[in-house]
């Protein structure tokens, strides 16, 4: 029965970015692991042929015309930024 | 003279004959909203000034002849509105004061006339089952404010059932219009995946989203829904089919209908008075001509497990973006690029989301990817076959909309009661089918329960007829609660 | 030890459609910051991707001329990472089922001809634009969902030279389909590499480094060579490569280590639910088929077979779109077709050069080179004079025909004319008649010179040459 280690819930956290602090790990893992064990029935059932839903529904080919429309509200998107640098966003120094 | 009371069609009349103005009715709902608001808490943000003078333009027949002219509205604060604060209920978007753009249903309502008077509560970016996950306010069930309203959308249903707005516009998941509203006592419709515009409604998980409108009575839920229905090229998902006239078809005879009840709604986990309720109800549709009969839907037992692993992943995936840089909550004491995404996610983030997008990570992880998510995504497939099948066979599916009445405020529901109610709601969305909650009678304890109609995939038209045949036999939506129920 | 080299590029190419692939954003270069952008751009909680159908017509038709098999159906994928260039934290790209696979191009260098593979070519969406300061790093996303295509090749290529041919190729191509301006300067055209040694007769793969910051073809060619001889020297010492991706520096011409590649670097793919699969029909592709213009090889073929230019020359003339079309447009007007390659390829392209500009930013029409080549056959103007009409059409435009009145340019070959003139040169040089006489033949040289001075080079020099020595005869 697959379930999350501590090393594996640690990778997870990095990877959605977030922060777990030391005392929540616990209950966390036993409260993740409990919602993994009750879906793992799902594993069992014989889904060979079938094809996977991928969307609300079974629409295809909905596409665009190339129209290009100017959007007016520049300013007052970089207004709503944490932080800007005239017409810039602006975010901490990146180290790569 | 209370908001209660009317339906919209009555409202319609009243501002055609000018026995009320739509200014008169805005104030009635703000004037509640002022009363009750402070024990309900539904309201996020109350947009009175801009109401009123939306009203104004409707009473100086400017919104004449449109369908929902004048008719108060709150609005699921995961609906972006523009110039209005849309915060999902989330830290993350406190001070995202203006979207810059306004969702598709907001248009459809302020093209059909509608006053919208605010944002309402739910929980955080919907990802909940009793608007208690709100990183702001803990939302009442105006029946009884020990308990809850339901969620995600349930400030939506508090604030139609506290008679603070005449219809409220949700968005549902999981269940999340149905199931407050079952809590609620009022009327809910998850309508089919496409048939209303995702386009400005927050992503939870966008394959099983869709929005609809909560109101007191079947019929108002018809034209509401008729009024934000229809194609939309900003959503590619959104379907093109023709709109039918829900409102025409309401009063037609139900006699011949043939409607199942699948024994996996029907668990030893519903309670006893849901499973009263709902037996209530075949009779009632039985005394109607309508064949009622049990049916064996075994793959909807999976429903929950499916939709646990492909709407956390989707989640995950929706919820990447708060990432603060071009808006919403920015740590201060940030250090580094990486610690900053870190940082401000984990303060701006409440506890049940951050589970649900680690959850979905894990899911979408590696070998989990195909094992867990491309498996869940067959399984889906095959439940919504599922139900295809069992709806070439039968006109509708019946069951209870919730497994027993509204839990209490604070208390952490049982994770098998839960896992039950998932089944019951979460199943139509993976189908992408229709579902409708109508109030189904009380407890003895005087709280609310409701019935779900499910139809096939765009036969909104057969639920409601269905839904306001049992309404009009059953009478319980003429009840009101206490709290702002009665005539000021 | 003795090594092979393998190696193979991922191109990306940016679409020149008018709005970016999943906004209504213009698709424009060179605007002010975040000029095209919409809440779409920015990732606004609630928009939505709607995909645009002429980036799904240009990535066809870029794959049918890459020899591509277009895909019948496929889906477009979110492939997740964080950065700021990232708005809503996934790309969407095409993981699973790329819009063209198994396609090739053919190249050659040293005069053999080689084809090398394409693994793929899929649809995606740019990212914005970071610049780093001290204080921190700006993002711009004008560039932030214009659509790309990305040309994987097959690991086929075996030199750098190998490359450098391959990427000019693709270019080449790409430019006569029209889909891309392909300018590596305004990174509408983008190259990273893969590169791994493997000891000769092996058949496994080696460790393969990844090369970025290849601002060029001649940076390609150049990290390629500098990391050939890096990793041959690591494993001739018995060292092991190390899985990591490289910056090239354009400077030092070396490659410096950006980053060990992680194992762990996982994107979470999963088909974007906001995006409905795409079905390509075949009526669909044969429309998009029947756009795709002559390719180069074909033209050059055609030059060689029926314009009789040499495989080099037609090579040379075939390689830009715009110079095959101004060269043929040439040819049409009426201009000896050797003679139009010849001084496409020699004077406007050294003016090209010189000058860092393009055929369209100059003056100079197809028309105006064709009659410009018609006075030199007949005679009007010699090859000389001729160098200064062209230069005078470079640099303004006009007729030859009327510049060369206008100027005075026209070739003197009247005999009496001639004769008047040579006859004064003469009776002003006894000692070059003097010197010719007795056997110095330079002297000839000399009285041609003081001819053509005499007519500010107009004179036709056969004629000159011919009433010369008549007249120091008669003397
Ligand atoms: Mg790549
Ligand atoms: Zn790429």
């Amino acid at each position: 029965m697959a379930q999350l280690t501590e090393e594996k819930l640690a990778h997870i956290a990095d990877q959605s970015r977030l922060y777990i602090a030391d005392d929540e790990v616990a209950s966390l893992l036993d409260d993740l692991n409990d919602t993994i064990s009750y879906t793992e029935k799902i594993t069992k059932i014989d889904t060979d042929h079938v094809k996977a839903t991928t969307n609300g529904n079974q629409l295809t080919n909905v596409l665009r015309e190339d129209i290009p429309v100017k959007w007016e509200e520049r300013d007052a998107a970089l207004e709503h930024a944490p932080e800007h640098d005239g017409a810039h966003f602006k975010v901490p120094t990146i180290m790569d | 003279m209370s908001l209660h009371k009317y339906s919209i069609n009555q409202l319609e009349e009243m501002l055609d004959k000018k026995e009320i103005s739509a200014q008169e009715l805005t104030d009635m709902s703000v004037k509640q909203i002022k009363a009750v608001d402070n024990d309900i808490q539904a309201f996020l943000t109350v947009t009175e000034e801009e109401a009123l003078k939306n009203a104004k333009a409707v009473d100086e027949g400017q919104a004449t002849g449109k369908s929902l002219a004048g008719i108060p509205v709150s609005i699921k604060d995961n609906i972006v509105t523009k110039g209005t604060r849309t915060t999902c209920a989330s830290k993350m978007l406190e001070n995202f004061t203006d979207p810059l753009y306004d969702a598709t249903i907001v248009e459809k309502l302020n093209e059909a006339g509608a006053v919208s008077v605010g944002k309402v509560n739910l929980d955080e970016f919907a990802m909940g089952s009793t608007t208690e996950t709100s990183a702001f306010q803990k939302t009442k069930n105006p029946w009884n404010t020990d308990h809850v309203p339901g969620g995600s959308s349930g400030g939506s249903a508090a604030s139609v059932a506290a008679g603070e707005v005449i219809f409220s516009i949700g968005s549902d998941t999981g269940g999340s219009i149905r199931q407050p509203a079952a809590f609620c006592g009022v009327t809910g419709m998850k309508p089919t995946y496409g048939l209303v515009s995702r386009y400005g409604l927050v992503p939870m998980a966008p394959s099983l989203d869709q929005a609809g409108p909560i109101t007191r009575t079947v019929a108002d839920n018809a034209r509401v829904l008729q009024a934000i229905a229809g194609h939309d090229v900003n959503d590619a998902t959104s379907s093109k089919q023709a709109v039918p006239d829900y409102s025409a078809s309401l009063k037609e005879d139900v006699k011949g209908l043939k409607i199942a009840v699948p024994k996996q709604f029907m668990t030893d986990m519903i309670s006893e008075e849901v499973r009263e309720a709902v037996n209530n109800a075949v009779k009632v549709f039985e005394s109607l001509g309508v064949v009622c009969e049990e049916v064996d839907m075994p793959n909807v037992a999976y429903a929950e497990s499916a939709y646990y692993i492909i709407s956390s992943a989707e989640s995950a995936s929706a919820m990447a973006r708060y990432d603060s840089v071009r808006y919403g909550h920015r740590a201060e004491s940030a250090e580094s690029m990486i610690d900053m995404y870190k940082q401000s996610r984990t303060e701006g983030f409440g506890k049940e989301v951050k589970r649900r997008i680690m959850l979905g990570t894990a899911m979408l992880s590696g070998e989990w990817n195909e094992a867990y998510f491309r498996k869940a995504q067959k399984v889906r497939t095959i439940i919504t076959n599922e139900f295809k099948q069992t709806l070439s066979e039968y006109d509708l599916i019946l069951g209870p909309t919730t497994a027993q009445e509204a839990f209490k405020l604070n208390e952490t529901p049982d994770k098998q009661v839960t896992q039950m109610n998932d089944r019951l709601t979460t199943s139509v969305n993976l189908a992408g089918v229709p579902g409708l909650s109508v109030p189904a009678g009380f407890t003895k304890s005087g709280l609310p329960l409701g019935i779900q109609l499910i139809g096939n995939h765009f036969d909104e038209s057969t639920v409601y007829r269905a839904g306001y045949t049992f309404e009009q036999a059953t009478g319980y939506t003429e009840k009101l609660p206490t709290i702002g129920g009665s005539e000021q | 030890m003795k090594f092979e080299t393998i190696i193979g590029l991922e191109v990306h190419v940016e679409l020149k459609t008018d709005s970016k692939i999943f906004s209504s954003s213009p698709n424009k270069f060179g605007n002010e910051p975040n000029e095209n952008i919409n809440p779409k751009d920015l990732g606004y909680p609630g928009t939505l991707p709607v995909l645009n159908k002429e980036a799904v017509n240009y990535g066809m038709k870029a794959s049918m001329a890459l020899n591509c098999d277009i895909a019948d159906e496929t889906v477009f994928d979110r492939k997740h990472y964080f950065y700021p260039d990232n708005p809503a934290a996934y790309q969407i790209s095409q993981d699973e089922q790329p819009i063209g696979e198994h396609g090739w191009i053919e190249i050659e260098v040293d005069g053999k001809k080689k084809k090398i593979g394409i693994e793929r070519i899929h649809l995606e969406e740019d990212a914005g634009k970071l610049t780093h300061t001290a204080d921190g790093s700006l993002v711009d996303y004008n560039r932030q969902g214009t659509p790309l295509i990305e040309i994987v090749s097959d690991p086929d290529i075996r030199t750098p030279d190998e490359a450098y041919a391959y990427l000019e190729k693709l270019k080449s191509i790409i430019q006569y389909t029209g889909v891309s301006d392909v300018r590596m300067e305004e990174g509408s055209l983008r190259c990273d590499a893969n590169i791994s040694l493997r000891p000769e007769g092996q058949e496994e793969f080696g460790t393969k480094v990844e090369l970025k910051n290849l601002n060029s073809f001649a940076f390609v060619k150049s990290g390629l060579e500098y990391e050939e001889k890096r990793q041959a020297k690591i494993l001739s010492e018995g060292g092991k490569m190390e899985q990591e991706t490289r910056r090239y520096d354009e400077k030092t011409k070396k490659t410096t280590l950006m980053r060990i590649k992680d194992s762990a670097d996982d994107y979470r793919l999963f088909p974007d639910p906001d995006i409905v699969p795409l079905e390509i029909d075949a009526a669909w592709k044969e429309k998009i088929r029947a756009e795709i213009p002559e390719l180069p090889d074909a033209r050059k073929q055609r030059y060689v077979e029926e314009m009789e230019l040499s495989a080099y020359d037609a090579g040379v003339i075939t390689a830009s779109k715009e110079m095959a079309d101004f060269f043929e447009a040439a040819v049409d007007h009426g201009g000896d077709a050797k003679l139009v390659a010849n001084w496409l390829m020699g004077d406007l392209s050294a003016y090209l050069n010189k000058h860092h500009q393009e055929l369209h930013d100059l003056a100079i029409t197809p028309e105006a080179l064709s009659k410009m080549v018609k006075l030199i056959e007949d005679g009007t103007i010699s090859s000389k004079i001729a160098k200064k009409v062209f230069t005078e059409l470079l640099e303004n435009g006009g007729d030859p025909e009327k510049i060369v009145k206008d100027k005075g340019l026209v070739q003197i070959s009247d005999e009496g004319q001639l004769k008047e003139i040579i006859g004064k040169v003469l009776d002003n040089n006894e000692q070059s008649i003097e010197d010719y006489k007795n056997g110095k033949d330079k002297a000839i040289g000399f009285l041609v010179g003081q001819v053509m001075k005499e007519t500010k080079g107009q004179a036709n020099p056969q004629k000159v040459n011919q009433i010369l020595k008549e007249e120091i005869e008669k003397r």
